[in-house]
């Protein structure tokens, strides 16, 4: 609560700052407050009374973790992004935007009603559409903007229609109590599962999930590239940690009518994401395609229905994001230095600037899932989690979706230590702490998953 | 002191890090310093714990650093174990690793590779410790695979020359087949034992009856590890090749201790030969024949370094006669002196080498005598000492070997005195036609001779001494002494003892043994003198016709062409047809039509991606009504 408190304050004087003329304190004071919202809401560690407004949130140790993934990626992602909010006079705007989107994200991990749900994905939602236009002189950022918006309310209006189903059948929208709904009532209405059915629809979508997955490299392809990097990260936790609570909690008695689907989707999304990005020749696109496949490993955990599940899901959406984020600040860096992110531009980073090449290396890797880094940790433990009440033709699928990626995570790899060249790219400075940070964290949480996982 | 042996193996491997991480940066002083000096250290320590021993009641210590793998009933700790043994081996390890890192100072000093040089070394020296100080088979093992990848980087160390990159995939791939043996008998221990802990082993062994099958098939794999660590036939073939590093690495690594470690092995495993006599009457033929056999070949080299070469090989084979007759102390013994005399006379044949600005074929020395006084002095001494004249140290060590040898069965002795008269004559042989008579290079080598460098005399001196006296700390009864070494060791062989019967030989017997065998020696000696010295005789050059069994002695008996065309051609010819067939054909267009069919694939996908929303919508929508079709009714 504490952190929901400390950032919509932080968006509210981000909208202040261009009337009180503090802009130039802005990003510095944004990274304090982030700072101080994390640290506050570790206080809230087996907090007796975690829950707030008549059970309208609730910050109970699995929200309290992703709150903490949201915000240390909110704060690698401001030392990513600080050329986003200069050469503009919106910076004020964005900045409040941005923050007002990680309220969304944080009400997205927290709720406890599913009205909170929707105004959470809402807040979150709208502050992205109106940052995907952000490059207002840019088309494709306009294109972007229009899409994920036209889209983004097609699919929201089946979760409130699922919502509104599940309401009509159970007459609550607290999540405990569509529980005991389902528990006092084994032979539920047919309304009630049609709304399963339909809100699990509207979070395929917000994860990226296939087939619902085909705004996704559009939009990162057109946003702002600091936008899109904010979508991949921070939207698809908030919007995993929003399904898996939603599923795990409420529906998880219902299971057998919505696993198989759910099993569906998650291995068309694995092969789809993956294969897909086998041919794709820009690096956004193709983290947008790896963005999908990996929705489909996170679904994973939400089948897997047990305590494992959850806490993989935590370890395994922060290496994501630390892995991504640090990937992007490179695409950033050598957009910056060659004018685009076409695989070809990463034909010899190594000699332009060692860090980068070793730091997209490192990401690379992790997101790969290659041994001993966070990002394979974190596939084991869904794997794991997974298996233990599955059979486990749906983790060999994943394992050859793994195989397949290999293939486009490392023709970066070699693409950088291919060819000599001459020409130095220069970094800032908080693209080199961005960048040395993400390594050491990916490097240690895999060798010590226990950092995460042994805190419950 | 015991209880810092951790710090023995630690300050190699300091040395080795320190010095291959920051190479480039360092002077080719500070380099040669720090890894001698890592050296020094180690053997401080090793010295402390050797006379704590020695002194002390407590004559076995363990001490475990940490657990390394735990897996079901499977547990190893990385833990050292200090005996009589080990701290012997720590002492020629560190004391004779030591003396040669200081003349590698002296000799690589012109080497670009320097620092490189020095951090193989060390990491040699790491390697080599851990393989004597574990306390389990495992531990052994790691240490046994380290010294052969340090041994393999430095017999390429001038890997600009292909020859010598192959002499080092000779050695390492010759040695894959010795550590198969290796270990399966690990494995094979595990399984009947279960455990890998020389404690554990030992004392359940003890209950087994003697020549129990799976005891003899255990010793008889760990013996082939031995073969190819320790160049026994039929694994010899690759020492001789590997006399391509630079001298110091053949001296250190070998000569001195590495190649010894196959005898530390079976020292270490007494009790499970013990219990398997039909093994150690295996391990003392196979020993005798390779004592006999190098020694015949080492008699028409023309290479001082291979002469030498053949003639470890040989000295080798004694040492595991000297096993396979139940002398363990005597096999100890002799790996102790060997290691002296012949770390000397690797390092007295690189002075000579780095003299005659790298040549090596002694046909074309002679009269190094008044250029190289020390050299030739301590050469001397090296060379005395391995033919095994008293008082110096070989007489004592081979003469125990022999006694043994002689009362397990008299023909295994024969064989013995025949390699010692051989090792006599070849060694008198290099001796004379390298200092002795007239120069025989060009004037150009003639106008460079000169002595080494201080740094370089200094072991020679020390390993001269040691190799004259070092014989007085295993002087038998016999002649009035009273075997320091043997009482020392007595705590890791007792156990053998009881297993084993051994006969006892008279003294009168002895001294029969003891006079014959000098007597022949000081006649071939003679021999040798008369032929090299006196007559002047030189060897004759390639061309020149020999008779059909010297073209054979000096060819080694085409055992490589033997191995090449046994072995290796039919082995090549087999992977062509897998590699045609099966890589070509099967396995790669397995996987390159699993590629194409993922590429395929995504190109179909991506054209999925039209980029109008309202197809995404369409596809949205079919994909719902497909779900909520296959869920709702």
């Amino acid at each position: 609560m504490k952190a929901l408190i400390i950032i919509s304050c932080l968006g509210f004087l981000a909208l202040l700052a261009e009337i009180l003329n503090f802009k130039k304190h802005l990003y510095t004071l944004t990274l304090l407050g982030l700072t101080v919202a994390l640290g506050a809401s570790f206080t809230e560690w087996n907090s007796a009374m975690p829950s707030y407004l008549n059970h309208m949130v609730l910050f109970d140790n699995y929200s309290v973790a992703f709150i903490g993934v949201l915000i240390i990626t909110a704060i690698l992602w401001f030392l990513m992004a600080p050329s986003f909010f200069k050469d503009d006079t919106h910076t004020a705007d964005k900045s409040a935007l941005v923050l007002f989107a990680l309220v969304g994200a944080i009400c997205m991990v927290s709720y406890h009603n599913m009205t909170m749900l929707f105004i959470g994905i809402e807040i979150l939602s709208i502050c992205m559409y109106v940052l995907a236009g952000s490059n207002k002189k840019d088309l494709a950022s306009n294109e972007s903007a229009m899409k994920y918006f036209l889209m983004g309310a097609f699919a929201t209006g089946f979760l409130l229609m699922g919502i509104a189903f599940i309401y009509g059948a159970t007459a609550s929208f607290d999540i405990f109590q569509i529980k005991l709904y389902l528990q006092n009532n084994p032979a539920a209405s047919p309304l009630f599962y049609t709304g399963i059915m339909l809100m699990l629809i509207g979070l395929a979508f917000k994860i990226s999930a296939a087939p619902f997955h085909f705004w996704a490299p559009d939009v990162y392809d057109g946003a702002p590239i600091q936008v899109t990097s904010f979508m991949a990260t921070i939207v698809k936790t908030a919007a995993i940690a929003a399904f898996f609570k939603l599923f795990s909690t409420s529906f998880a008695a219902a299971s057998d009518t919505w696993s198989t689907t759910l099993m569906w989707l998650t291995a068309i999304t694995i092969l789809v994401g993956n294969i897909t990005a086998v041919f794709q020749n820009d690096i956004k696109r193709m983290l947008a395609y790896s963005g999908v496949s990996h929705a489909g490993y996170l679904m994973l955990a939400i089948l897997a229905m047990n305590e494992l599940g959850a806490h993989s899901l935590v370890y395994y959406t922060l290496a994501y994001s630390i892995a991504t984020i640090a990937a992007f600040a490179v695409v950033l860096a050598v957009i910056n230095a060659k004018g685009n992110s076409h695989f070809d531009s990463f034909l010899g980073l190594a000699k332009n600037n060692r860090l980068l090449a070793v730091a997209s290396t490192v990401s690379m890797l992790s997101l790969a899932g290659i041994p001993p880094l966070a990002g394979f940790f974190g596939k084991y433990y869904v794997f794991t989690a997974y298996l233990q009440n599955h059979s486990p033709i749906l983790v060999l699928i994943a394992l050859s979706g793994s195989a397949i990626s290999i293939y486009y995570y490392f023709r970066l790899i070699v693409n950088m230590f291919k060819f000599e060249s001459e020409e130095k790219i220069a970094l800032s400075y908080s693209t080199k702490v961005l960048l040395v940070a993400s390594v050491i964290l990916t490097i240690l949480l895999g060798l010590m998953p226990d950092l995460i996982l042994g805190i419950w | 002191m015991k209880e810092l042996v951790w710090l023995v193996p630690l300050f190699p491997l300091i040395g080795f890090l320190i010095i291959g991480l920051f190479k480039n940066n360092f002077s080719k002083k500070l380099a040669g310093t720090i890894a001698s000096g890592a050296i020094l250290a180690s053997f401080t320590v090793s010295l402390g714990i050797f006379i704590e021993l020695l002194s002390g009641a407590e004559k076995t210590f363990t001490y475990t650093l940490f657990d390394w793998i735990t897996s079901g009933d499977f547990s190893v700790a990385i833990a050292f174990l200090v005996d009589p043994l080990s701290s012997i081996m720590l002492l020629i390890i560190t004391g004779v690793g030591f003396l040669i890192h200081l003349y590698s100072i002296g000799y690589m000093h012109d080497d670009e590779g320097y620092a490189k040089f020095f951090s193989y070394l060390n990491l040699f020296v790491f390697f080599m410790l851990l393989l004597v100080l574990g306390n389990n088979y495992l531990l052994m093992f790691a240490g046994w695979e380290g010294v052969g990848l340090a041994s393999y980087l430095l017999i390429g160390f001038w890997f600009k020359n292909q020859s010598y990159n192959d002499a080092a995939k000779k050695a390492f791939i010759v040695n894959r087949i010795g550590d198969l043996g290796f270990v399966l008998g690990i494995i094979l221990i595990f399984i009947t034992f279960g455990s890998i802990n020389y404690a554990d082993v030992f004392g359940s062994a003890m209950s087994h009856p003697s020549n129990e099958p799976v005891i003899v098939l255990i010793t008889l794999l760990l013996f082939v590890g031995a073969m190819g660590k320790s160049a026994q036939i039929p694994l010899y073939t690759w020492l001789p090749d590997a006399m391509a590093g630079p001298t110091p690495v053949s001296a250190l690594i070998h000569a001195a201790t590495m190649v010894t470690a196959g005898v530390y092995m079976i020292a270490r495993s007494n009790v499970l030969y013990s219990l398997s006599p039909t093994t150690l009457t295996i391990v003392a033929i196979v020993g005798a024949v390779t004592a006999v056999f190098a020694a015949t070949i080492g008699i028409l080299q023309n290479d001082i370094k291979k002469v030498l070469a053949y003639s470890t090989v040989s000295q080798l084979g004694y040492m595991f006669l000297a096993m396979g007759v139940g002398a363990f102390t005597g096999g100890i013994f002799h790996l102790a002196t060997h290691a002296f005399f012949k770390a000397l006379l690797f390092l007295g044949a690189g002075s000579v080498i780095h003299a005659m600005g790298g040549e090596q074929d002694i046909r074309k020395m002679g009269g190094l005598k008044k250029y190289l006084p020390i050299t030739y002095m301590t050469f001397l001494i090296g060379t005395i000492a391995i033919s095994g004249i008293p008082p110096f140290s070989g007489f004592f060590s081979k003469d125990e070997i022999l006694a043994h040898a002689f009362a397990a069965n008299p023909l295994l002795w024969i064989l013995g005195i025949a390699g010692s008269i051989m090792t006599a004559f070849y060694m008198f042989r290099l001796f004379y036609l390298t200092f002795s008579g007239t120069f025989r290079g060009t004037e150009h080598q003639k106008h460079h001779l000169h002595e080494s460098p201080s740094t370089m005399t200094i072991p020679l001196i020390v390993l001269a001494v040691l190799a004259a006296l070092a014989g007085f700390i295993g002087v038998p009864e016999v002649l009035g002494g009273s075997h320091l070494l043997e009482h020392f060791l007595d705590p890791v062989f007792e156990d053998s003892k009881l297993i084993l019967f051994t006969n006892h030989l008279s003294h009168s017997t002895e001294y029969m043994l003891m006079g014959t065998a000098v007597g022949i020696l000081i006649l071939v000696i003679l021999f040798a003198r008369n032929k090299y010295f006196t007559n002047n005789e030189i060897p004759k050059s390639d061309e020149d016709k020999k008779s059909v069994f010297a073209n054979l002695v000096y060819n080694k008996y085409y055992v490589d062409e033997i191995y090449d065309a046994i072995i290796v051609k039919p082995l090549d010819f087999l992977s062509g047809v897998f590699f045609k067939f099966f890589e070509l054909k099967g396995i790669d267009s397995i996987v390159n039509s699993t590629g194409k069919l993922v590429i395929g694939l995504s190109d179909t996908f991506r054209r999925l991606q039209t980029g109008h929303v309202g197809f995404y919508i369409f596809m949205m929508v079919i994909s719902i009504v497909a779900i909520l079709f296959f869920n709702l009714i």
